[in-house]
Order: structure tokens, then C-alpha cells, then sequence
């Protein structure tokens, strides 16, 4: 294996892994506080008790999350030092944000964990909230940089050397947008169905816990709303990857050839040495007309393009169709789940819709990885697009597959105790004990 | 060469990520390391004062740990930021202890959150994460001292990224990934940083126990200083006999020698506080004698960032990003400070005070 695949493996595997903790770190502090809230106002108990159950998850997230982040924030420079030199300077905006949002993640997070008793009950519910704010502020930070990579602007390039550098531009730059409306709706989208699939698990091995079918509900609810917007944001960041990256959009329908008309491609298995597709449906004139809104529009095929400048075609086409299957099935669930919950609320108790919920429990991470898959191998071979190849910006140390080997190791060691100790945690979720009567009172008084 | 504003903005805020670093985090690592080294690790005799150090650690440490070890990051994210040449420099040429670096972080981040927050107590798997925390605890400012050391050693080539087309290409791969951070001074350095860590836990612990418990708390922070001490002087004893650059230069300098003579009477200082209940006092003295360290280290090498090959050198205002990521950077810096700063403060505060009922 050459050191560049290997670096660009080892980067693969830490960012994929850090992703699933990264959108759970964005969205679970939003069910923890919808439950809190829920508590605070009716006194529920079961609503507390989903508080701390929901808590306790948003913690251990985010201190393995917090571990996963650093680790990345070492890997830019260990991987590619030739990136970092001359990017470094230019993204140090939506870096050094995101470490401001991340700190006053953390410090708010421990603020509400000990602020049980301590502080005012409706300060202490902020907290929370600032919790999920500044996770989503450091999601949406980072993509930033990541947007600059596929759509670099605030500086000249000229002979390898950035000119007249402009961070607040680069920070600003034109794929940030789309990008994290996207990965906003796919966090929510991914959290509130895998929060909804283990409840609805618990429910269908038999457990009586009303805490269960209102956590339901709301993870339910959260998840319904992304996946019916995602869509939408799907529309517009496609555009704009039409109007920005041709080649990238190309490479997510397999579209070889530039031509009016354009069909969209449904399925298939790409082959770049024949530049044609297996097994494909095509619905005429379908790519014209969700590019660029004109069935008549020409879309630019792979064949404008220098060959060493394609991506690779295969992986980054049947990412896009799991990713686009999987969206449209969880908009499909999610749609029904609200009119369920609106007009048909014993539905919602049904085993198999509470199956359906079980089984589409890990698709919404699914969806993520292979939409980042599309994103990041779809700019292949850049590292910043049109401006610096993935190849220059490798560290020259060489014995890189060792690093992807270690670090493999690692990290399925690591996933391999979250998901016992989780299985854990979820079976002693029961036991959860109702508030006691100093928290009661505690909330109570500051109620009145 | 002189620095602008916005250059001393980043630059402070560098200095002081780097000494909460050290005192945060480096209490928490200290913590993994004085389990690793209590007495009698094995013996059964001791499972009741190791499950009480651990307590009285893990009690430290929990709601504040991620804020602690934050510190890193904002470290790193400034170098790279701010200093891209000195940022590349370690990213390749020190990129061996930089990865083992990461490896402990991750190891001892994980390790402590499974065996903080798992439920059940499964005395195996539980075995396995202690391992693996304290493991990770010893490794990080073995690591961290090994890079501090390689920075001013004058081992680094000057050239960051060798290319095959670059007349100066190292002769092997040893030579250019291995020689610049391996030998006694660096090595002496990393052993320097655990016991400046375990040091700075074993002190902080002291007012965390009661008792008896307490009084051999007291009596290991004791010992960890005899420890810090003999190695302070060994670090001061490897770079004279290598010849490190600043050594010199140092021993010319006054703000070295203030630095030195704070620490050193910081410590004795301290020996007397340790036998007395003042908890807050004798945390402050002792965060007062790593600041001391830093600075010393701080004060002799600066303004030079990398010690190269040859007596050449390359200072931080050389290697500084374009003015127009300084103001931005400075900017920043300075809005995250005042929300994260405020904010740090209530939380330990409020983590310190006693529940109210």
C-alpha cells in the first residue's frame, strides 16, 4: 500500500469515527433539554428520569468526542504537513472558533452536570441549551474549513506561495452554506432516529417504562422534521456542487459524457475503463433539470475533464446512492411517524413500526459516512481544490501504513468497549430512579 | 524584528494555553501516574489506598477534565495558525513523538471515560482500562518533554518537508525522523515533565483526602519533590554535557536566574506548607513553581522557536503567519478569552463549592 492511501485511510477512519461522535455531540444536548423542559413544566417523572438517562449519553459522547477531535486536530499536520503550511494561515478562523465554541461546550456541559441543586433551575436548563448551541457553533465552524477546501477562496495563489491572505473571507467562503444546512439536517436527521430505535427497542422487548414512548416521541419528532428538510438542502448544496465542482458532480451520477438532456441516474455500478454504467436506471433529462432547473441544460460529463483529475468514479457514485436511498426511506418513515403521531398515535406503539424504527436505527450514520465519502473522495485528486493535490500536501515520512494499522487497532478497540459498555447503560436505563425530593423541591422553588 | 500587537496577543495566549496545559491537564496526567506508581501496585494490601487514590482522583478531575485537556487544542490550533513554519517543523521532522503523543491522549482519554462512567464492575475489563489510563498518563509528558527538548536542541534540519528534488535530502530515515528527538538531554526532559506531573497531582490530591489517608498523601507529595528536584538538576546536567544552545546563553541571563531561584524556593516553601491544612495556599505555591519552570524554559530560549542544525535558528517572529491571520487570530483570541475565561472560573468555583441542600 502506497503512504498516500494509507494517509488518506488513516484520515478516513479518524474522521469517520469522530463524525458519528461529533453529530450526536450536536444534537443529543437538544433531547436532553426537550425532556428537561417537559420536566420543569409538568413535573413529570418519567421526564426526568429521560433527562438524566439522556445526560449521562450526552456526556460519555462528548468526552470520547472531545478525544476523537484531538486527535484529528494532530492528524492535520501529522498527514499533511504540505496542506497545513501554506491552509494553516488561511482556515485559522473557523479553527480557532471552533476551539472558543468547543471550550464553552465543555464548560457549560460541566456546569450542568454539577449544576444539579447548585444553581437556579432555569439557569441551570440554559446551560444545557448552550450545551447543544456551542456544539452545533463547532460543527458548523469546522465546515467551514471544509468548505474552503472545496471552494478555497481569501487569498492568490501564485508559484506554490498564498498571497494577499484574507481569513475572514476564507472563513466565509461559498460552499459553507450548503454544506451545514446538510450536515446539520443529517446529524439531527441520524441522532433522532438512532435515539428513537433504541427506545422503540426497549419497548418491543417488552419493557412497561412509560419513559420509552415519550422519548420516542420527541427523538421521533426531531429526526422526522431533518429528514423531511434534507432533501430541500440536498437540492441546493447539488447546485452549488453543479455550479462549483463540475467534476465532483459528474463523479456523483457517473455522468461520462456532457450533454443537453442530461438523465439522471438511478443505482448502477460505474466502470471508468468502459466510461459506462451497469444495471443503472435513467430518467431522462432527470440531471438537467435538478442541476441546473432546465431540462434543456447542458451538464459537463467526466470527459472534460483531464483524466488525472478525475475522481474515483465508482466509490464516490455508489456513496451518493446509499446516501440519497437512505434519506429518501428516512423522509419516508419520518413522514409517516408525524401523521402517526398527529392522527394515528397507537401506530406509534405497533411492533412492526416500532421494527421499522429498530432497523433504521444506525441508517442515519450510514447516510453521514457515505455523504462524507461523497464530499471528500468527490474532490479527489485535490486537496484544495484546483489549487494543491492530496499527493503534495503528504508528510515524507514514510512507513504510513503502520500509522493506518495502529490507529485501525486502536479505534476498533475503542468502538468495540463504547458499544458494550453502551449495551450496558441501555439495559440499566430502567433502573433510573424518579427525582428525589431535594431535586423536586429544588425545581419547584424557583418555579414559583 | 520587532513584534506587533496583534503578534503579542497570540504569542501570550500560546504561553498561556501551554501553562494550563501543563497545570490542568498535567494534573490529571499526574494522577494515572502516581496510580502507576503507588506503592505496592500489585500487592493486595494496597487495593484499599489505590481504590482511594483513584477516588480522590477521579473526583479531581471528572467535571472538569475536558475543559483541562482542551488546552492542547488551542495550543496546537495556534501553532498551526500562527506559526505554520514551526507548526511543520514538528509535524514532520518530530512527527514519531508527536504520534506516540497522540496515542497516550487517546488512550488515556477513552480508558478514563469507560472506567469513570461504566456501569457494573467487571474487575478484568477494569484492570484493562487502569493499564491503559495510567499507561497513557505516563506516555503523554514523556512525549510532551521529548518535543520541548527536540525544539531546542539545535537537531532540527532546516528543511521541513524534503522533497526528491531538494539537494539537501537526508541520508536515511533515521537521520531525519528519529535523530533529532532521541539522546539524553531529551529523554532526561521527558522523565523531568512526569515527575513535574505527578508532582503537581500529588500535591493537589493532599487537600482532597482526610486523615490518615491525608497524611500519606502528604508524605508522597514529599517524596515526588525530592523526585522533581534530582531531575531538574539532571535536566540542567544533560544539557550542559550536550552542549544544548541556550544552555549558554542562559547562564547569562537574569530572567533565567529569577526564574530558577523562584522555583527552587517555591519548593522549599512548599515542604513546610505540605504539613499544614492550607489547602489553597500550598495549590497556588505550586502553581506558582511550574510557572516558574515555563518560564525559565520561556526565558531562555525565546525568541528563538527552533534550535536547527548548524547554530542556525529560526525565531517565532520569523515563522509568523501574514499580518492580516495575526489580527484575525489575535481578534479571536481575545473574544474566546473573554467568554471562556469568566466561565472556567464559575465552573470551578461551583465544582469546588459543597452542594447546597
Amino acid at each position: 500500500m502506497s503512504d498516500l492511501l494509507a494517509a488518506r485511510l488513516t484520515m478516513a477512519v479518524s474522521l469517520g469515527f469522530h463524525i458519528v461522535l461529533a453529530a450526536i455531540g450536536m444534537v443529543m444536548p437538544f433531547l436532553m433539554a426537550a425532556a428537561h423542559r417537559r420536566w420543569l413544566r409538568t413535573g413529570d417523572e418519567d421526564a426526568y428520569r429521560l433527562t438524566r438517562a439522556w445526560m449521562r449519553g450526552v456526556a460519555i459522547f462528548f468526552a470520547t468526542g472531545a478525544v476523537s477531535g484531538t486527535a484529528l486536530s494532530f492528524e492535520l499536520g501529522i498527514l499533511w504537513p504540505g496542506f497545513m503550511r501554506h491552509a494553516g494561515p488561511i482556515i485559522g478562523m473557523p479553527f480557532s472558533l471552533e476551539g472558543a465554541a468547543f471550550f464553552v461546550e465543555a464548560i457549560a456541559l460541566g456546569i450542568y452536570m454539577y449544576g444539579w441543586k447548585r444553581i437556579a433551575p432555569r439557569l441551570h436548563w440554559w446551560t444545557g441549551v448552550v450545551v447543544g448551541v456551542a456544539g452545533l457553533a463547532s460543527g458548523i465552524l469546522v465546515i467551514s474549513a471544509n468548505g474552503w477546501m472545496n471552494s478555497p477562496t481569501g487569498f492568490r495563489w501564485e508559484a506554490g506561495v498564498a498571497h494577499d491572505v484574507d481569513p475572514v473571507q476564507a472563513l466565509l467562503n461559498p460552499a459553507w452554506a450548503t454544506q451545514s444546512v446538510h450536515m446539520v439536517l443529517a446529524s439531527f436527521q441520524a441522532v433522532g432516529f438512532a435515539v428513537a430505535g433504541v427506545h422503540a427497542f426497549l419497548m418491543m422487548r417488552g419493557s412497561n417504562d412509560r419513559m420509552h414512548p415519550q422519548a420516542l416521541r420527541i427523538a421521533l419528532a426531531m429526526g422526522a422534521v431533518a429528514a423531511l428538510l434534507q432533501p430541500l438542502s440536498g437540492h441546493w448544496a447539488a447546485q452549488d456542487v453543479a455550479a462549483r465542482q463540475p467534476a465532483k458532480l459528474a463523479a456523483f451520477e457517473a455522468h461520462f459524457e456532457t450533454q443537453r438532456r442530461a438523465p439522471l441516474l438511478v443505482g448502477g455500478i460505474p466502470d471508468e475503463e468502459t466510461q459506462s454504467v451497469r444495471w443503472g436506471i435513467k430518467v431522462p433529462a432527470g440531471l438537467s433539470v435538478l442541476a441546473f432547473d432546465d431540462p434543456n441544460a447542458e451538464v459537463v460529463g467526466l470527459d472534460a475533464f483531464p483524466r488525472a483529475d478525475w475522481p474515483p468514479v465508482t466509490v464516490v457514485h455508489v456513496a451518493f446512492q446509499i446516501m440519497v436511498g437512505i434519506g429518501t426511506w428516512l423522509a419516508l418513515l419520518g413522514g409517516l411517524g408525524l401523521f402517526a403521531m398527529r392522527f394515528r398515535p397507537r401506530w406509534l406503539g405497533d411492533k412492526r413500526f416500532l421494527g421499522a424504527l429498530v432497523l433504521s436505527a444506525p441508517l442515519g450514520f450510514l447516510a453521514i459516512e457515505a455523504g462524507w465519502t461523497v464530499t471528500e473522495v468527490g474532490r479527489q485528486p485535490w486537496i484544495i481544490y484546483g489549487i494543491m493535490r492530496t499527493r503534495d500536501a503528504l508528510t515524507p515520512v514514510p512507513g504510513q501504513v503502520w500509522h493506518l494499522a495502529a490507529f485501525s487497532a486502536l479505534y476498533l478497540l475503542i468502538g468495540i468497549s463504547a458499544t458494550w459498555m453502551w449495551r450496558r447503560q441501555v439495559r440499566h436505563a430502567s433502573r433510573l430512579e424518579p427525582p428525589s425530593r431535594e431535586i423536586a423541591g429544588w425545581a419547584r422553588g424557583a418555579a414559583s | 524584528m520587532i513584534a506587533s500587537a496583534s503578534e503579542t496577543v497570540v504569542m501570550a495566549f500560546l504561553v498561556l494555553s501551554l501553562f494550563a496545559y501543563v497545570l490542568c491537564g498535567g494534573a490529571d496526567f499526574g494522577v494515572g501516574i502516581l496510580e502507576l506508581t503507588s506503592s505496592r501496585f500489585r500487592s493486595s494490601r494496597s487495593v484499599e489506598e489505590r481504590r482511594a487514590l483513584r477516588k480522590a482522583g477521579e473526583r479531581a478531575i471528572a467535571p472538569v477534565w475536558e475543559a483541562n485537556h482542551i488546552w492542547i487544542i488551542v495550543a496546537l490550533v495556534i501553532l498551526f495558525v500562527a506559526f505554520p513554519e514551526v507548526h511543520v517543523h514538528m509535524a514532520t521532522q518530530l512527527h514519531i513523538p508527536l504520534l506516540l503523543m497522540l496515542v497516550g491522549i487517546i488512550l488515556r482519554g477513552t480508558a478514563f471515560v469507560f472506567r469513570y462512567y461504566d456501569v457494573g464492575d467487571d474487575p478484568s475489563v477494569h484492570r484493562l482500562w487502569t493499564v491503559l489510563f495510567c499507561g497513557g498518563s505516563a506516555l503523554v509528558p514523556f512525549m510532551f518533554g521529548h518535543l520541548a527538548a527536540a525544539m531546542s536542541r539545535g537537531g532540527l534540519s532546516s528543511t521541513a518537508i524534503f522533497t526528491s528534488e531538494d539537494s539537501t535530502l537526508p541520508p536515511s530515515v533515521y537521520e531525519a525522523y528519529v535523530a533529532p528527538w532521541v539522546g539524553v538531554f531529551p529523554a532526561v526532559t521527558g522523565l523531568f515533565v512526569i515527575a513535574l506531573f505527578a508532582w503537581l497531582a500529588a500535591v493537589f490530591l493532599v487537600g482532597e483526602l482526610s486523615g490518615p489517608q491525608q497524611t500519606q498523601a502528604s508524605a508522597r507529595a514529599k517524596r515526588w519533590t525530592l523526585v522533581v528536584i534530582v531531575l531538574g538538576g539532571a535536566v540542567t546536567g544533560a544539557a550542559w554535557l550536550e552542549g544544548v544552545p541556550w544552555f549558554v546563553e542562559a547562564t547569562k541571563d537574569f530572567t533565567v536566574y529569577g526564574a530558577f531561584l523562584v522555583a527552587t524556593s517555591g519548593m522549599a516553601f512548599l515542604w513546610r506548607l505540605l504539613s499544614t491544612n492550607k489547602t489553597w495556599t500550598t495549590r497556588v505555591v505550586a502553581g506558582g513553581v511550574v510557572g516558574a519552570v515555563l518560564a525559565g524554559y520561556w526565558g531562555a530560549v525565546y525568541p528563538v522557536a527552533l534550535e536547527l542544525q548548524g547554530g542556525a535558528q529560526r525565531t517565532w517572529h520569523d515563522a509568523a503567519a501574514p499580518a492580516a491571520t495575526m489580527t484575525a487570530l489575535a481578534a479571536t483570541l481575545l473574544i474566546a478569552g473573554a467568554l471562556v475565561i469568566p466561565g472556567l472560573t464559575w465552573l470551578y468555583r461551583l465544582f469546588k463549592s459543597s452542594p447546597a441542600h
